[in-house]
């Protein structure tokens, strides 16, 4: 018996490492581990034995059935690693070919830089408006110090729905609005399309875009302001940005300045875009005029207060490299599917 | 601004500094130079030269050999063909380097086996002629007069263009400033110099002329005049003439080359009346009569009317006022007395009439941004000193006037805490004293509190806020230090509703496959008709823009499809296809004696290739989904939309959007082929978002029922769910559209509608026969309401 069992080990072990197929080892499970294979046969032939040896036979008998049912284990995962190895290799395909990217919306450039500054102000703790884009002549010119003979209105030539509605020229009107419900301390956003007499052309359009800030509180100083433009001018120019403050005017701040910072495009090494200067005219700014803050009953020996003003479709042609304002309003797919 | 460097060299003295500093200082002070263009430079290397000997070229007979002095060490040698030259000739002489102004370049060179160091110059080489040179023009090279300049001298002194001409951006606060002397003081105070003021004395003649002065309208409330006799009207002097080229002005006789002097120097208008065409020897300012008439000095005829002010002799307008003269009144060369006439406008009154007429000239730019008394005084003085010095004439010592204004000095008085509490650096009062004297305001210190005269001129400034302005912008923006609100009150930052709504809409939209637009908010009423809207839709009722730009930006968009529709047909120009667009834009709708209401308007359309009006439908389900909302779709018969591929998108009974194909119709009528299909959401309508809960994942097994119900075509499957829901009760969860069909199998005027109920339990397994009894119930019902039958 004991001869029989390994003739059948040594026989299993041949025949298994000739075989390729999963129903040849079928065959083969049959052949020895099947209800009539050889194996089982032999287990039935136990009892047949004295019973001294039968304990041993069956250890020994066992032990075979155990490593027959091993091998064929073994050559089952085998053969499934082979076929799935032949499956892989199949399905080969070459990573290299392009594809049309998966297609999904884009926001206009404006609306990039809008959002951008939205988000820096808001986490700043200023609240965001849009405001009215048709305003009345008050609130858009007479309250920011602006009187009818004032020749800053012939700067800002405006749209006329009567002669005491106007196609807002600015968002300060928003500002004015907001000093007027609510006391200091103010921090706020006013933002959105504004309005000038202009014609269309490369770098004039008489529709653009504003975002005007405006902070009014105790203590609140030009050095402030100063150290609020160079946060959102870094924040939104990058870390090298350097600013310049120079004197300017506007109605309704005193003092006033410009804004110049280092050019983008050269990073102030001076180039065409700059003309060698290494800066660029950015923006406005200033501290509100006391007589703006008193109209809106805030005392202006309590309370001082700046104002920035940003032109958000001069900043997205910074931003993006377009040097005609008109594509902004054209509207080319082909320009606003480069945008992510 | 055209102020040139020599000017201003005549009130702050500027020889030892450079043009960039220069340029510095005034940018730094508010003032931005546009340009620098310096007049001599197509002239370097061209000097005056003398020939000290000619001789003939051994290797040519055309050339002639010169020694030249140009008054360096040794003569150079030139070669020139021309015949005209002399021993002892002085001659504009091309140095080796010059690029002269007809594009030739200088450079020693061999002649026919001789060098030539340099060019002896024509005239037309110079690309000068006889109004600029006397004698430019001759055959040959040009013969200097030796009075003009010495050897070695640029040749552009001795054609009076050795000047820098600088474009300075003047402010609007600053009329003063418009003028050569406003901008040398701001330059002097900026470099802390002394100003040198110009000078305004003359004598007078006893005699006087028998002439009669007089305003009679508010808007002119200072008004003076001289009369001048015993003219000889000729030509300027050299100097003057090209100071007035320098800025773009042409020379015309001495007196309104005077006038025009002033006009730059002290920014002052002027004008210059010939007494002799004076009807009644009177000068009146006035307001027009309606239709009254004038000729200005453009030759232009002008209808004028009761708004405009004029300057009248007894009989008719003689001049716009504050604008432009008239014709037949100008200086001419027989005018022998003038009449000599300062005044000031109201600023609003000349802008509108120049509005109104379209007609500007140097005066009006300046009277529109205001002229103080002050200066018609000065102006006056200084032309007066001008024609004395010239010898133009003899002034009469009389001066007429009518003044209907008090001019008061302002006294501002503030305390200099001011000054730190509002710039957040400390400034020594010492440094902001020098500094407003400087600029001619007189100041008294008493304590901590500052007194100060504002001169006449500034009335710019009203306030101590103003003075601050002063003190900061002289002493440096630069010294401005970074601080970081820190002092402030901590707030928390928010957006207001349509900002925070615009944000997500933003964010949902660009999931899809859409591209962000902007578009004008003003459009051409002619999109009414293209969008084939009926003559009573309320769409047609626009706020209206009275001065637009044209008719096609002038009114208030009411509708956001046509602007959308413009960028599609721009696109389709542009061969651009299968994309989409959107934008959240503002509509206006007018409101009687109120601002209009402006609401914000989510806007899509799409030309893509694989969409029609489920795809669209869609991303509506999808942002209701975003929204927390349920959107429901109503058929409705807006006329831009196809008869019966559109509908209202409602929530409850609010009508909060509307979605379908655009009309063919429509599309066709903005160049477009395509099928576009369009949505509308209004956003201020759309409820709040609201957070919906979770639902727990069931515990207990769900049954199916797949039903086909045949109904007539027109039953909408909208209907038919709304009435399933109704019917099922609670243990349906979903009911699922899943297919139509109308076909050979059904009658011709039927559909089958299939759909897939899925009934639950939440608290235990359903029975079959309460699965039938809830299907019973919505057949029956369904059966009862819309004719409907079982497959």
């Amino acid at each position: 018996m004991k001869n029989k069992i390994e003739t059948i080990l040594s026989e299993v072990k041949q025949k298994i490492a000739n075989i390729k197929e999963k129903n040849e080892l079928f065959h083969l499970h049959t052949e020895f581990l099947g209800k009539n294979g050889k194996i089982s046969t032999l287990l039935k032939d136990l009892k047949n034995l004295s019973a001294d040896e039968r304990p041993k036979i069956g250890e020994i008998l066992n032990k075979c059935r155990n490593e027959v049912e091993n091998l064929i284990k073994l050559k089952t995962e085998e053969i499934d690693n082979r076929i799935l190895q032949e499956k892989l290799d199949n399905e080969k395909i070459d990573v290299t070919i392009p594809v049309k990217p998966y297609k999904t919306g884009t926001a206009h450039p404006i609306s990039v830089v809008q959002r951008d500054l939205m988000k820096f102000f808001e986490s700043r703790g200023f609240e965001i408006k849009y405001g009215n884009d048709v305003e009345t002549d008050y609130y858009c010119f007479e309250a920011l110090n602006v009187p009818k003979d004032h020749p800053a209105r012939d700067a800002q030539d405006s749209f006329y729905i009567d002669p005491e509605t106007v196609l807002r020229t600015h968002t300060s009107a928003t500002q004015i609005r907001t000093m007027e419900q609510q006391k200091p301390p103010i921090k706020m956003v006013s933002t959105g399309m504004v309005y000038r007499i202009d014609d269309i052309d490369g770098t004039h359009s008489p529709i653009f875009n504003q975002l005007e800030v405006l902070v009014v509180d105790e203590n609140v100083t030009m050095c402030d302001l100063k150290g609020m433009l160079e946060d959102v001018l870094k924040f939104l120019l990058g870390e090298h940005t350097q600013i310049k403050l120079r004197p300017s005017y506007f109605p309704f701040t005193e003092p006033s300045a410009e804004v110049d910072v280092t050019c983008p495009k050269c990073a102030g090494k001076g180039c065409s875009l700059c003309k060698n200067t290494g800066f660029i005219e950015m923006l406005g700014c200033g501290m509100v005029h006391p007589k703006v803050l008193e109209r809106n009953g805030i005392d202006s020996e309590k309370y001082s207060g700046y104002a920035i003003g940003f032109g958000l479709d001069r900043m997205a042609m910074g931003r993006y490299g377009i040097d005609n304002i008109r594509e902004f309003y054209e509207n080319d797919i082909n320009m606003l599917k480069q945008l992510k | 601004m055209i102020v040139t460097l020599n000017w201003l060299k005549e009130f702050v003295e500027l020889d030892d500094i450079s043009i960039k500093e220069i340029v510095e200082a005034f940018t730094f002070a508010g003032f931005e130079v546009e340009s620098v263009k310096n007049m001599a430079e197509k002239f370097d290397f061209v000097v005056v030269g003398q020939i000290d000997k000619i001789e003939k070229h051994p290797n040519a007979n055309k050339l002639q050999v010169c020694s030249i002095n140009v008054g360096q060490k040794e003569n150079l040698q030139i070669i020139t063909g021309a015949t005209n030259v002399f021993e002892g000739a002085y001659i504009p002489v091309a140095l080796d380097g010059a690029d002269l102004p007809n594009g030739v370049k200088i450079k020693t060179s061999n002649m026919r086996g001789l060098d030539s160091c340099g060019m002896l110059c024509s005239g037309e080489e110079l690309c000068i002629d006889n109004s600029v040179y006397n004698g430019a023009e001759v055959d040959g090279i040009m013969i200097l007069d030796e009075k003009d300049g010495k050897i070695g001298t640029p040749f552009a002194q001795i054609l009076g263009l050795d000047d820098v001409i600088l474009d300075v951006k003047v402010l609007a606060n600053r009329p003063d400033c418009q003028s050569v002397v406003g901008l040398a003081k701001e330059l002097s105070v900026m470099l802390n110099r002394p100003f040198k003021k110009p000078d305004l004395n003359f004598g007078t003649t006893n005699e006087n002329l028998e002439f009669y002065l007089e305003s009679e309208t508010e808007n002119c409330p200072f008004f003076i005049a001289k009369a001048i006799k015993n003219i000889k009207i000729k030509e300027s002097p050299k100097w003057l003439q090209n100071r007035l080229i320098s800025a773009g002005m042409t020379p015309k006789n001495n007196i309104v080359d005077i006038t025009n002097y002033v006009l730059l120097e002290m920014g002052q208008p002027l004008h210059a009346y010939d007494y002799e065409q004076l009807n009644g020897k009177t000068l009146i300012a006035r307001n027009a009569v309606d239709n009254e008439k004038i000729q200005i000095l453009s030759g232009d005829e002008i209808e004028l009317n009761n708004s405009m002010t004029v300057i009248a002799d007894s009989e008719k307008p003689v001049g716009l006022a504050g604008i432009m003269g008239g014709k037949d009144y100008s200086i001419s060369d027989n005018t022998t007395t003038v009449i000599l006439e300062a005044a000031t406008f109201k600023r609003e009154n000349i802008r509108r009439t120049s509005r109104s007429l379209g007609i500007s000239s140097d005066a009006c730019i300046r009277y529109g941004r205001g002229v103080e008394p002050i200066s018609c005084v000065m102006g006056l003085k200084r032309a007066l000193n001008l024609i004395e010095q010239m010898q133009v004439g003899d002034i009469c010592e009389k001066t007429y006037k009518n003044i209907n204004l008090k001019e008061d000095l302002n006294i501002i008085t503030f305390n200099y805490s001011k000054v730190e509490k509002l710039l957040g650096i400390s400034i020594p009062l010492e440094k902001s004293i020098q500094i407003l004297n400087n600029l001619d305001i007189k100041t008294k210190v008493d304590n901590n509190l500052i007194t100060c005269e504002i001169p006449l001129i500034r009335s710019d400034i009203e306030t101590s806020a103003d003075i601050i302005e002063e003190i900061a912008r002289i002493y440096g923006f630069e010294h401005f230090v970074s601080t970081h609100n820190e002092k402030t009150t901590p707030l928390a930052g928010s957006y207001e509703k349509p900002v925070a709504l615009k944000n997500m809409l933003d964010d949902i939209m660009q999931t899809t496959t859409a591209h962000e637009v902007k578009t004008f908010t003003f459009i051409s009423p002619n999109n009414y008709n293209k969008l084939l809207l009926k003559e009573d839709n309320i769409l047609r009722d626009a706020v209206k823009i009275t001065n637009p730009i044209s008719y096609d930006y002038s009114v208030m968009r009411t509708q956001m499809l046509s602007s959308l529709l413009e960028i599609i047909g721009y696109n389709q120009s542009r061969k651009n296809s299968d994309y989409a667009i959107y934008e959240v834009g503002k509509v206006f709708v007018p409101k009687q004696n109120d601002l209009p209401i402006e609401n914000n308007v989510l806007a899509y359309a799409t030309i893509e290739n694989n969409a029609d009006f489920f795809y669209v439908k869609s991303i509506t389900e999808m942002i209701a989904n975003k929204l927390g909302l349920t959107f429901t779709y109503q058929p409705n018969n807006i006329e831009f939309y196809h008869p019966h591929i559109s509908a209202n998108i409602v929530i409850g009974n609010m009508v909060v959007g509307t979605i379908g194909k655009v009309h063919p119709t429509v599309a066709k009528n903005y160049e477009i082929n395509n099928d576009i299909y369009y949505f509308e959401i209004y956003t201020e309508k759309l409820p709040p978002k609201k957070v919906k809960k979770i639902k727990q994942s069931p515990k207990y097994p769900s049954s199916t029922r797949d039903l086909a119900i045949v109904v007539n075509k027109d039953v909408l499957v909208g209907d038919l769910m709304k009435s399933i829901q109704k019917s099922a009760g609670k243990l349906c969860e979903e009911i699922q559209f899943f297919d139509i069909y109308t076909g050979e199998q059904i009658g011709a005027d039927e559909k089958s509608v299939a759909f897939r109920l899925i009934f639950r339990k939440a608290d235990s397994t359903l029975k079959q026969e309460e699965v039938n009894e809830s299907v019973n119930s919505i057949l029956s019902d369904l059966s009862k309401k819309y004719n409907a039958k079982l497959r």
